[in-house]
């Protein structure tokens, strides 16, 4: 069974994947899948928080690079600017302007971490078991094509032009709300 | 050249601007209040930015009965269903109907009032910033956009517009620490809430393919015997479900995500109190009403509503129950804005029953959410009037002698908390009346449960609230505290009983928001056509 | 999918570039280690603890700048890409889109991201802060460490307040 939102990104215009091609894809998804999980682990457990970022940074990476093995390059972009560009140096600004220590930070630690990794855990299982239930056959369709900008722009500037300004009110939301709580004056 | 650029025009959506009117004025509102304040600062003076959003609120109050009207007349209802006048609007992303209106209208009244109240505060604390007031219609604008989502996507920025500002406006008491700690934990465990949220939306669409509520409502339905349906993975659709109402329940603090707000009420500013008690509550309620019962309204409503059941019944008894120990006025109307979310969700139960059952479930909830807006308006407008400067002054032992130094605020008070208590001639009482029989009439031993257990939460509530009504009508003297002071502590006592300013405008709004609880108490009816509109609009 | 091949193939070569040169080096180079070459630096003074300040809060200013611009230029982008069959309606969305990111920008300024020195906006509300402490008095002052009858002027102006608006030029002269 195929689920209804993939087959929403079916592509219209079709490639088809050579077997050969497909393998080069799937060895790609599942050795940035591995650094990716590795990376989210150490990032959470690192006591230094400049490692902490820098983990979070190949995590960021890893997402985009998934976006690109699903045929989104728009979102592959997006990602890579907003978050491995901005989001990123705004981060490592943290760190630079709170008195975070750079190097290795006992403190980093949370004495009841267990409730919270009993929680992550739980949420996982049931998350992954409801996926695996709903998508654990699927595979992409070996005609999926590359999500082509021009649709993608689109369909902002249509279909959904209203999150697209309704972004811009948050953001503005958000940037008046960062600058008027660090400044004091 | 020109035809290596040519390409197909894109059909764009036609915007009706007249029917936007609300979202836009309150964000425009927001924008310019900013932009004139940046570029002049003449525009800083005292009082010109409530006067702006007091301005913006009653214009996009105004707008309402137009908008109401030219829906009423509509020939040709693009999408109501059921007969319902509704307006699909920028291709489907938000609708217009009686049910967005009562929300966009308790929301600018919640904005105007509270623009009152925080003049009087501002001018008491000696903050001047314009910031304030253009979050607060931000904030609006996102409330507004969220109650009127009919996507997903658009009901997640809005719920963020709504929250983000909101979590500023609490941490923006930039000399208290405690408002700092408020912001910062409102934000971080709201920023948790808006994650899962979206996980939810996530999960929902990975089960439906849609993110518009008409298409996810669409594709649910036909479920067979089994609870499998061809079209749609149950499980998945059960895991999204849960998850947007773990993000919903934050907002609307219901039971096992209410630990943020007695630290956030106590530390946040008393009048954005009174806004997230009041507008940020209609937002979310008025967001859950429409994404749970027009999206998840058909066939899955018999499985989430045990969910809001369990929600309502500990909301309720955590929220009445653990007010009575406390000892900050804040930290008690905390608890008790978490009973009377658990009310709200007792009306949410009825209303997921079939269609009779479940118009006076969502009739009982809105008109809940009017009754508690002005209730909780008025009575944070006393709190932040009793908090003297510094914002600080909060111990319930602050109100012995009310009455005696501040004789007409004080009974405006005593109306407000009889309200929230739900004494007869009084809002609350047909509030809390309509949500219990709207349960009642479910006709189920759960929902039987359910009802006595509100009961018994309405009774037990009485008890912290009388508690205060006591305090205020007790003398100074009697106070334990100047028991064993000597001459030197009275005089103190004195002094700090004089010291008490009332603005004229903050006193306005609690007077009004106590005539308010009496008439809607006396004369319940009142706006009972367009109640019901608002409530049969919900049905697709 | 093939189009990213490249990409693949030159990040593959970049990384096994790097790696090979490391290995090489560790197995070709003689490894004669002595205590000078150990240490962070051959030169300078090896810094023995954190930097003890915190830098002004006004670099988090210039990098919410970054940001505003950032996501600004994410979504010209697309707009770009499908702005022929958009017409007027795609410009007047971006057009609102920037303006309200801009308005940001606006914000930013009057609460004098980009002004260094004393804030304008302390100066024009505070008055503690002189209005004629501009940055060339500030860098005078830190010359006229002790030279005495100066700097007690200058600090009497400070004072001042208001007043010192015509008393401090007047002085400035006489100690010239």
């Amino acid at each position: 069974m195929m689920s209804s939102a993939l087959l929403a990104i079916q592509s219209t215009n079709p490639i088809a994947l050579t077997p050969n091609e497909l393998w080069v894809i799937n060895t790609f998804f599942y050795v940035i899948a591995a650094v990716g999980i590795v990376a989210a682990l150490k990032m959470v457990t690192t006591k230094n928080v400049v490692h902490a970022a820098l983990y979070l940074l190949v995590v960021l990476t890893v997402v985009a690079a998934t976006y690109i093995v699903l045929g989104a390059e728009f979102a592959a972009a997006t990602q890579v600017m907003v978050y491995i560009g901005a989001v990123m140096v705004l981060l490592l600004f943290g760190v630079m302007l709170t008195r975070a220590k750079i190097g290795d930070d006992g403190d980093l630690d949370y004495d009841s971490k267990w409730i919270g990794g009993l929680s992550a855990v739980s949420m996982f299982a049931v998350m992954g078991y409801s996926l695996w239930e709903a998508f654990g056959t699927d595979e992409l369709p070996a005609d999926m094509a590359v999500q082509r900008t021009g649709q993608v722009a689109n369909s902002i500037f249509s279909q959904y032009i209203v999150p697209f300004e309704a972004l811009s009110m948050l953001l503005l939301a958000a940037l008046i709300g960062a600058v008027v709580v660090a400044r004091r004056d | 050249m020109m035809s290596l650029f040519a390409q197909v025009p894109v059909s764009t959506p036609e915007i009706q601007w007249f029917y936007l009117a609300p979202i836009l004025i309150l964000a425009l509102g927001g924008v310019l209040l900013i932009t004139l304040t940046s570029v002049a600062p003449v525009m800083r003076g005292r009082h010109i930015s409530a006067l702006f959003t007091v301005a913006t609120g009653v214009l996009a109050l105004a707008f309402l009965p137009f908008i109401a009207a030219r829906l009423d007349g509509l020939v040709d209802p693009v999408a109501g269903q059921g007969g319902r006048p509704a307006v699909d609007l920028v291709s489907s992303a938000l609708v217009v109907d009686h049910f967005t209106l009562w929300v966009s209208g308790l929301i600018s009244v919640a904005v105007i009032l509270v623009a009152v109240m925080l003049d009087g505060y501002l001018e008491r604390e000696g903050f001047e910033s314009p910031e304030w007031y253009a979050l607060l219609l931000i904030s609006a604008s996102g409330g507004v956009i969220l109650a009127s989502a009919e996507d997903l996507i658009v009901t997640f920025l809005g719920l963020e517009i709504l929250s983000i500002a909101v979590y500023v406006l609490a941490a923006l008491h930039l000399r208290r620490s405690e408002s700092q700690e408020a912001g910062f934990k409102y934000f971080i465990l709201g920023a948790l809430s808006s994650a899962i949220f979206l996980y939810g939306i996530a999960m929902v669409y990975g089960a439906t393919g849609s993110t518009t509520l008409t298409g996810v409502a669409g594709s649910m339905t036909g479920r067979n015997a089994a609870g499998l349906s061809p079209a749609v993975d149950s499980s998945l659709v059960m895991v999204g479900i849960a998850l947007m109402l773990i993000g919903f329940g934050f907002k609307v603090s219901a039971f096992p995500l209410h630990i943020w707000t007695p630290d956030v009420y106590q530390g946040s500013p008393t009048p954005i109190v009174g806004f997230m008690t009041s507008a940020v509550k209609v937002a979310a309620f008025g967001g859950m009403m429409r994404v749970f019962l027009v999206g998840f309204g058909g066939t899955f409503a018999s499985d989430w509503r045990v969910l809001v059941l369990f929600m309502a019944g500990f909301t309720i008894l955590f929220g009445s129950f653990l007010a009575i120990v406390q000892t900050n006025i804040k930290r008690t109307m905390a608890f008790s804005s978490i009973a009377h979310a658990g009310f709200m969700l007792v009306g949410l139960y009825a209303a997921a029953s079939p269609v009779a059952i479940g118009d006076t479930g969502k009739r009982a909830v809105l008109f809940y959410l009017l009754a508690y807006t002005f209730m909780s308006i008025g009575t944070f407008a006393v709190i932040s009037i009793v908090g003297k400067k510094g914002d600080g002054n909060h111990s319930i032992e602050a109100y012995r002698g009310l009455a005696k130094r501040e004789p007409l605020l004080a009974m405006a008070f005593t109306v407000l908390l009889f309200g929230q208590v739900g004494a007869p001639f009084t809002a609350g009482f047909f509030a809390k009346f309509r949500v219990i029989a709207a349960a009642a009439q479910v006709e189920r031993t759960e929902a039987y449960i359910l009802a006595g257990v509100a009961m018994l939460g309405a009774a037990v509530g009485a008890y912290l609230y009388l508690r205060v009504v006591v305090a205020m009508f007790l003398d100074v003297q009697e106070s334990p505290s100047t028991e064993m002071a000597d001459s030197a502590d009275e005089t103190l006592a004195l002094v700090e009983v004089r010291a008490l300013e009332v603005p004229p405008a903050t006193l306005a709004v609690v007077l009004l928001a106590a005539v308010v609880t009496l008439v809607l108490g006396i004369f319940p009816d009142i706006g009972s056509g367009a109640l019901a509109e608002a409530a049969l609009a919900l049905v697709r | 999918m093939a189009q990213y091949l490249p990409v693949l193939a030159l990040l593959l070569l970049g990384s096994g570039f790097a790696a090979i040169n490391l290995v090489v080096s560790k197995l070709v180079s003689p490894s004669r280690p002595t205590e000078e070459k150990l240490a962070p630096y051959e030169c300078g003074i090896v810094p023995g603890r954190e930097p003890p300040h915190r830098f002004p809060v006004r670099f988090y200013l210039i990098a919410m700048l970054f940001i505003i611009f950032d996501i600004e230029i994410v979504f010209l982008y697309p707009w770009a890409v499908a702005n022929a069959g958009l017409g007027r309606f795609g410009l007047v969305a971006i057009l609102i889109f920037s303006a309200l990111v801009f308005e940001s920008f606006i914000y930013l300024i009057s609460k004098g991201a980009l002004d260094w020195g004393t804030l304008q906006v302390n100066r024009r509300l505070s008055p503690m802060v002189n209005e004629d402490r501009t940055v060339e008095s500030t860098v005078r002052k830190v010359g006229l460490v002790g030279r005495f009858e100066e700097v007690e002027s200058l600090k009497d102006a400070l004072i001042d307040g208001n007043a010192a608006t015509d008393s401090v030029p007047e002085q400035d002269g006489a100690a010239a």
